[in-house]
């Protein structure tokens, strides 16, 4: 059984009189020990799609629908009780910004420390300290941080602290929201680097949100390439970003300036904008932009196929002129 | 944006040890445990280069690196605390001092944001018909309305004369950063300075505007300093690149040469940690102990010593200065250019 299973997950924002669709149908697995990146550029839906499986939406502002099962346990069913003991233990989240997510009134071990003894109600102040700091030289602290606040913290170092916050309980599944995104680039190649590495230690799982297929490449096994809440495509990052089989995917990467060569490859972008989420196209979602689009793929929205492997693709293009 | 560039061709813009320091008043502590009153953050601290027209120069580095202070003080949003800035020749001082109309039609500059570049309240018409206007370009409004029509179209904003009527709430991330672009390209600036133009737009549109950027300023023969943490983007567009570590420059050549034969071991640890899409191209990444440096207390000597796996004892008292490594190509250590 995958550790996480969506299952035809949609949700719409109420704003403004109108339902925009953030989210539709995303059925997705996730495997024990696997790492995910969902790709997308902004309003592909993939931090709604997080936010709504860490059930962190504006409740009555969001209709979710679907299932998210954990472990077998559908975890927009569970109780507030049920999921605040999921929380942290099972699942944690670092977000981009390790500022906000910190109190600044508060010294770094203290506000873990309390983290920690919300759940482990019997433990002793003591021994919180001791997870804490072990946590800490986990992610390459050293102790003194312990008594520090947050703004006497580098970026790199806050963004560290909230990487030990989340794996205090060794969550079975982590989930980083561009975590790394703010850090310069040799901060964020060596947190990724470690993170990687902790994950062989304690066989943890990790979906990672990014807009930057870079991050993909470096440091996830699997990818999902979102847009305008559509799931496009998805499967192995080695097989996906070198021969991607929707055409987004492949403007995406033609959009990014290579190393390799001379690093004069012109550069394409891919035309036009995303479709208005409150008044989707009736076929494909990337039709509007897509050069190779036809009458079929402005009427039927393409389902997502399956390629052999783990590779799948929604486009009617994919494996051949045949299915058009 | 090299040393040698201004003996072959006549440079547009010249700076010549800028430097722009700002006073924190407030307590602080520095590395050694002592108490200072008052600190002072060196954000630009001895930068010397040329730039001819036409020539695009990149600037990289990580944030705190003074990138973006350089930029503004290139196109005299700020005063230099010290050194001289010089267009065509003449001190930027005084044309800032003289004709600030004049001035400005010369130096121009596009935002990181662009969302925060415009006047909400303005149409994109009135936005660029006003620029127009106060610098006398187009005899009348319907005139100014006509080539500002064009200047749209020219920049794939289609149809053109729809744009007129809109405000920028309207238009996306892109578009608006392409009107940003085309209003400082109308004064036909002899210097254009781009900071961060891409980095907040999505990465499927980031191409158009880099194009957009590369092709006015080759067609205006505009000299343009692009800003950027990005340096595969970076590579890019320029002819030349800067790589700047606590306000100063470390690394000066061609952007080939610079990017594929990387000389000062904060460019090699930089470049080695620039991802790549290709998840088959595993590059060693090299590893820099530490904590990237804030511009307050910069240490004696070389600035990136403490960090710096080619360190010796000699780093310490020396004061480096950019020294030519043959083929146009200079580096700030003496590690690498002897002494």
């Amino acid at each position: 059984m995958a550790l996480l299973s969506l299952r035809d997950v949609s949700v719409t924002y109420h704003a403004g009189g109108k339902d925009v669709h953030a989210v539709n149908h995303v059925s997705l697995e996730v495997e024990r020990g696997e790492s995910l990146g969902i790709v997308g550029e902004s309003g592909s839906g993939k931090t709604t799609l997080i936010m709504a499986v860490l059930r962190l939406l504006p409740p009555g502002r969001a209709a979710v629908t679907g299932q998210a099962l954990l472990d077998g346990r559908d975890i927009f069913q569970m109780s507030p009780q049920d999921l605040a003991a999921v929380r942290w233990e099972d699942m944690a989240v670092v977000f981009q910004k390790a500022m906000n997510a910190l109190s600044p009134v508060h010294r770094i071990g203290r506000f873990l420390s309390d983290i920690y003894l919300r759940h482990r109600p019997k433990a002793t102040r003591a021994e919180a300290k001791e997870a804490v700091i072990g946590m800490l030289e986990l992610v390459n602290l050293p102790p003194r941080v312990f008594q520090l606040y947050p703004h006497e913290l580098s970026g790199g170092m806050m963004q560290r602290v909230s990487i030990a916050m989340s794996l205090l309980f060794h969550p079975k599944l982590l989930i980083m929201d561009e975590a790394t995104t703010a850090l310069d680039v040799v901060t964020q190649n060596q947190i990724l680097e470690e993170i990687v590495q902790l994950e062989e230690k304690m066989g943890s799982t990790r979906i990672m949100i990014t807009h930057d297929i870079s991050v993909v490449a470096g440091a996830c096994k699997n990818v999902a390439v979102l847009y305008a809440g559509s799931l496009l495509e998805s499967g192995p990052a080695e097989e996906v970003l070198v021969e991607p089989l929707h055409p987004y995917t492949q403007g995406l990467v033609d959009s990014f300036p290579r190393f390799d060569g001379d690093g004069k490859k012109p550069l394409t972008s891919i035309g036009g904008s995303l479709p208005d989420l409150a008044a989707l196209p009736a076929g494909c979602v990337f039709a509007p932009r897509c050069k190779r689009a036809c009458d079929r793929c402005r009427e039927v929205r393409p389902a997502l196929r399956p390629f052999g492997g783990k590779r799948r693709a929604a486009c009617h293009f994919a494996g051949g002129e045949e299915n058009v | 944006m090299s040393k040698a560039l201004s003996s072959e061709r006549v440079p547009v813009l010249r700076a010549e040890e800028v430097r722009r320091h700002y006073v924190q008043k407030k307590k602080h502590v520095r590395p050694d445990g002592t108490v200072a009153r008052r600190a002072v953050v060196k954000a630009v601290d001895g930068v010397s280069f040329a730039i001819a027209p036409g020539e695009i120069a990149g600037v990289i580095g990580e944030s705190g690196c003074g990138k973006s202070t350089l930029g503004r003080l290139l196109v005299r949003l700020e005063k230099c605390t010290a050194g001289g800035i010089y267009l065509d020749g003449t001190d930027m001082e005084a044309l800032y001092r003289g004709d600030r109309l004049a001035f400005r039609r010369q130096t121009q500059m596009v935002f990181q944001n662009p969302f925060d570049t415009f006047d909400p309240r303005h149409s994109i018409g009135k936005i660029l018909t006003d620029t127009m206007k106060l610098h006398h370009i187009g005899g009348s409004e319907a005139e100014r309305r006509e080539l500002a029509v064009q200047e749209l179209a020219s920049a794939g904003l289609l149809p053109a004369e729809s744009f007129l009527d809109r405000f920028p709430y309207e238009l996306s991330g892109g578009q608006l950063q392409r009107i940003s672009i085309l209003r400082s390209m109308l004064l036909g600036p002899k210097v254009m300075v781009a900071d961060e133009p891409v980095s907040m737009l999505d990465v499927s549109i980031r191409a158009d505007i880099i194009n957009l950027l590369y092709e006015t300023t080759r067609r205006e023969n505009t000299a343009m300093v692009f800003i950027s943490h990005d340096i595969t983007t970076t590579r890019y567009i320029s002819d030349t690149i800067a790589v700047m570590y606590l306000g100063r420059i470390v690394e000066l050549g061609q952007a080939d040469e610079v990017v594929t034969n990387p000389q000062h071991p904060y460019t090699q640890a930089l470049i080695s940690n620039c991802g790549s899409i290709d998840p088959r191209e595993k590059r060693q990444a090299i590893h820099l102990p530490g904590e990237p440096p804030t511009p307050v207390d910069i240490p004696a000597g070389c600035p990136f010593r403490p960090r710096c796996p080619r360190a010796a004892a000699a780093c310490r008292e020396r004061e480096q200065t950019l020294r030519d490594a043959g083929a146009n190509h200079f580096v700030c250590c003496s590690q690498v250019t002897g002494l």
